[in-house]
Formats: structure tokens, sequence, C-alpha cells
């Protein structure tokens, strides 16, 4: 039956945001590479897939894994059973494993179907697992198996690429950290309530979305800072006026 | 500062569009999913039990999918034709109604309302085309009228060279006067329609926008010159054709860029060979809003929508002084009963 390791890449710099942020969420994949068995009609010993349908165990509704990154394997679908399947009827092209469909509801949760590659090598057919030991059964997959997790890790590696080196998520990172950066500094400098701490947070996230170049984010910093160090503020009255100068300082126009 | 279009994986590592498609089960028989199948040959087909297991999770990211959309083929919902809100344009027709013969749009637009309408940016075709026509048909004879866009969630046109959904929808519906049925497009593909004579109750309606406000906010769509040539090829084939500047937005050196385009507009002639102009600034409600700015955390055109309008919709400020601008350009050129702000 099938018997798999988890590998798990974490690249986690930022807090975690809450389920299905999309690009903000953290660049992290999780590659879950294994064995699995197949009918033999459909699939030989030692080839490996990847899996783009997990079908859960009971009733409820499959997972689909998104696939971005160009790969030589074939694809298939996986059902995740409770226990060993002792016949390959009406399996079809199916893989069968234990764990793919937890694992697919974890990272569902946490993040998205764009953050998940499950990538499976045929250990044996359904039925075989009564007459053959576990050492029998690895054995013959002689060096198939670690070929296929090298190539698999490479594959990983790439989709994460592509997730972390998203363009968009680059810039829009930026736009968070420097909109961050520059509020914890504005507030060190003066006291705003809870509403102008929004309305600020607000215009600094809307002027920085609208940088084109690395120079705008360090220009805008300095002439905010150099308005902050001269202001004086204090009274209620006085912050008030900081915040409209400091949103006059930073413009949405398009 | 990477650039918004560029893709730092390798585009040799990248899946290109269309390289799955996702069929509901029921329907992989269905001709039209066979009709798919053979165009995209290279693509992968995975079973699917219902089309929202896949774009009605909030476990998708629209952004990654948007590189590179994979197709959905699905059996439509039962309600096949929808009454129009008051945000669209309703062009003096009462009876206004909308359906949904595909789901997204090929083009990445950074204003684009579908963006905060649905969770995944995959394209969902409906297979059962003919069954909205029908109802289509039945909901003219009610109410002796209709007026119905088939274009609002989708481009169906930039489409065309897939599956040919506007071609279909032609004749589906070119014997049912009584409904008049718009196709609005960014796309420069009416070559893909020039096989289909002309229906009196169609009107191909083009979205125009200055070369700068394309470059900028409407990522993979055709260049104006481009979509103008589709445009005036349609004309001359003899179809209705109807223009909408469309969200006018207010850029730095709007009034140069818009003014370039009404010039361009007035040198090709085109105002007298229009059935009608539409024009509208950027609006958009508080939840798409959310959700927009959330799939797109990069836009500084939405992190702009911070002005409400009459509606209660969010716009961009400065937007009315583009459309009273227009208002007073457009009153110059055209007939004021063919002028529809929306």
């Amino acid at each position: 039956m099938a018997l798999s390791g988890a590998l798990a890449s974490l690249f986690v710099s930022r807090p975690w945001p809450k389920a299905g942020a999309g690009l903000m969420s953290p660049a992290v994949l999780v590659a879950n590479f294994g064995t699995a068995a197949a009918s033999s009609q459909a699939w030989s010993l030692g080839q490996a897939l990847l899996v783009n349908k997990v079908v859960p165990p009971g009733p409820g509704a499959s997972l689909y894994p998104e696939r971005h990154i160009r790969s030589d394997w074939p694809e298939t679908e996986c059902r995740s059973l409770s226990g060993p399947l002792t016949d390959s009827e009406g399996l079809g092209r199916s893989l069968v494993d234990m764990e793919a469909y937890g694992i697919n509801q974890v990272v569902s949760r946490y993040l998205t179907t764009s953050h998940l590659v499950l990538g499976k090598v045929v250990l044996d057919h359904p039925g075989e697992e009564d007459t053959l030991d576990w050492k029998t059964l690895t054995a013959r997959l002689g060096d198939r198996y670690s070929e296929a997790a090298e190539q698999f890790a490479d594959f990983a590696l790439l989709h994460l690429d592509f997730l972390s080196q998203d363009p968009r998520r680059l810039k829009s990172l930026r736009v968070e950290d420097w909109s961050l950066e520059e509020m914890a500094y504005a507030e060190g400098q003066v006291t705003l309530t809870v509403t102008q701490k929004r309305q600020l947070a607000k215009a600094l996230r809307a002027a920085a979305s609208g940088f084109e170049v690395e120079s705008q984010f360090e220009e805008k910093s300095r002439e905010l800072r150099d308005y902050l160090a001269q202001a004086e503020g204090g009274t209620k009255h006085a912050n008030s006026i900081i915040l409209q100068h400091l949103q006059k300082l930073l413009p949405t126009s398009l | 500062m990477p650039t918004p279009s560029s893709c730092s994986t390798s585009k040799s590592s990248c899946l290109p569009p269309f390289s799955h498609l996702y069929v509901e089960r029921e329907v992989r028989d269905h001709p039209l999913t066979l009709a798919l199948t053979q165009r995209l040959p290279k693509a992968e087909v995975v079973i699917i039990d219902r089309y929202q297991e896949l774009t009605q999770r909030r476990s998708v990211a629209w952004s990654y999918q948007k590189r590179a959309p994979k197709i959905v083929v699905a059996q439509s919902p039962s309600e096949l034709l929808y009454p129009c809100s008051d945000v669209a344009p309703n062009f003096g027709n009462q009876n206004f109604y909308y359906a949904i013969p595909m789901q997204n749009c090929l083009y990445d637009c950074e204003y684009c309302y579908l963006q905060g309408m649905y969770n995944s940016a995959n394209l969902v075709v409906f297979v059962n085309q003919e069954q909205m026509q029908a109802a289509v048909r039945a909901k003219a004879k009610e109410l002796g009228d209709l007026y119905l866009c088939i274009a609002y969630d989708n481009d169906l046109l930039a489409f065309e060279g897939v599956l040919g959904l506007v071609g279909n929808w032609v004749e589906g519906l070119r014997n049912t006067p009584a409904a008049t049925v718009e196709v609005r497009t960014k796309s420069a593909n009416f070559r893909m329609l020039k096989a289909v004579p002309p229906a009196a109750n169609f009107i191909l309606a083009w979205t125009l926008s200055p070369s700068s406000v394309i470059a900028r906010f409407e990522a993979k769509t055709p260049p104006l010159q481009a979509r103008l040539e589709s445009m005036f090829a349609a004309i001359e084939a003899g179809w209705r054709v109807r223009l909408c500047l469309d969200p006018l937005l207010p850029v730095d050196g709007w009034k140069e860029s818009y003014q370039e385009l009404l010039k361009l507009l007035d040198q090709r002639q085109l105002w007298d060979k229009l059935e009608d102009v539409s024009y509208g600034a950027f609006r958009m409600n508080k939840d798409y809003l959310r959700k927009a700015r959330k799939a797109r955390p990069d836009s500084s055109l939405l992190q702009a929508a911070n002005s409400k309008e009459s509606r209660g919709l969010f716009t961009i400020e400065g937007s009315q002084v583009v459309l009273d601008m227009m208002s007073a350009e457009l009153a110059k050129r055209m007939p004021a009963e063919k002028v529809w702000l929306t």
C-alpha cells in the first residue's frame, strides 16, 4: 500500500495571513512526494506521476491542486482511502494512497490550491501487498524512486519560484512593507487615534501602490520623515493637522 | 521594480493558458466539450463532479490563475437569464437581462469587476448554450421585447477562435427580433465572425481607451489601433456597432489622452457610423472592491477608488471632471439620444 514521506519547503518571513490570502500568502510550497498503488492495466511499477485531483475517502468534494509548471510526468487523480485496496476493479487510471486528501485539505485551509504539488511513484498494484513484503516491494523499484524524487524536487523548486517571484506579489509585498514602516515611524512621532491610524494606513498604501520605481519609495519616505521631524503635535488639534498634511503628501492620483 | 507582465520563472517552465480542461462528468460527451478537446488536443482533461468545486472555493489564488487560466466545462445552473442591475447601462430598454455563456475573461484589466465577483480566474464555459438561447426566446415572447447582454462577465469575441460562441448566439437568435443582443468586447477578433452574416438584432460593442490607459491598465488586451480596425471591419460588414468609453479614468494627462483618442476617431469619421455611444467612470460596489483589492493588492487604481458616487458605488476622485469633459465632447459629435451615460 502507499507509503509517503512529506517534504515541506517553508520560507516564512512574514506574519501568517488569513486563509485564501492569495498573492499575500507566504512564499510557501507544500510538496508531497511518495508512493501509491495503481491498477496494473493503467500504470506500471515505478511510473512517476503528478496528481491533479484528489478524491476524498468518503463523501465530499474533490480537491484540485493547481498546476502551473510544465513537466514530462503524466498526470492523474489520486484517491485517498483509509485502508488497503484488495483489487483494481473500478480504479481506472486513479492512484490510491492514504494521505493526499488530508494534506490537500490542510493546504486549502491555510493557503491556496496553487501552493501544493503532489508527486507519486507507483509502488504496487492492489492486492499485491498480501503476497509481497515491504522489502520486496521497495527493491523492485531499484533507483527509480530516488531518481523520481530528484526530478520532483527540481519541479517543486520551479513551482516555488513561480509563486514567490510573481511580479505582482513582489510589488504588493514592497507596498505593504513600506506602508508598515512609514506607519510605525509616524506613530513614533505623533499620537493618532484608531480612526486616524486607519486613514493614514490607507493613504500610505494607496500612494505606494502607485510607485513604479524603487526610488519613489525612498523619496517619499524622506519627504514624510522630514515633515514629521519639524511638525509640532501634542494637542488633538495639532495631531489632526499633522495627519491632514501627511495625507496631502500622499497623492492617490493615477 | 518588476513590471506587472514580466515572469521571473522562465517562460518555458510555465504552463501555457488552457493547459487543463476541467470537465463536469455529466457533460464529458457533449458536442461542445468534444469540440473543445479537439481544439485543444494537448490540454490535460480532468473529470470533475461540479464546477463549483473549482470556482467557488475561497482557497484559490486569482492572480496566480490569471497568469495562465485553465478552462472549466460545465452545465449552467438552472437560472439561465438574470435581470441586470441599474449599475449597468440599459440603453433605454426596460426589459434588461444578461446571460452568462462563459464566466471570466482572457484579458487582465486592472479595473475589472470580475476579480471582485469570482474567486477563480479560470474560464468557465457552459455547454447549454442552446438552452440559454431558448430561455431568451421564451422571455422575449413573454415580455414582447428584451434587451440582453451576453458578454458582461466575459469577452466572448476574444474567445471566438477557440469555440465560436458569438457565431452560435447570432445564429440561435437571428430570427428572434424581439430580443436585442449586445456583445461587448475589447478584442480585435472580428475576423472570426466574418463568415457570419450580420444580424439586425445584434449590436457589437467595442470598449476603447487611450493607448496610455491600455498599456497601464488593460493587460493582455489588443492595442487601440487593432481594436479600431476590427470595429471598422464590423461596420463595413454591416453590423450595428456601439462605442463604449468606459471606464474613463482620471489618469495623469487624462485630458490630452482622451482628446487624442477622440481626435483619432474624428479622423476615421466614425461617429455617424455608430449605433450609439456609452461612457462612464470607474465604479464598483463595496464588496467587489474589497475582494478585488485582495486579488490584486498591487493595484494603484483599486487603491485609489475611495470616493463614493451618487449610487453609493466607489469611484476614483477626479472622475467627474473627466465625465464632464467627455459629455461635452460627445455632444459635439453625436445627437443626444445616441449618447448614454452609464
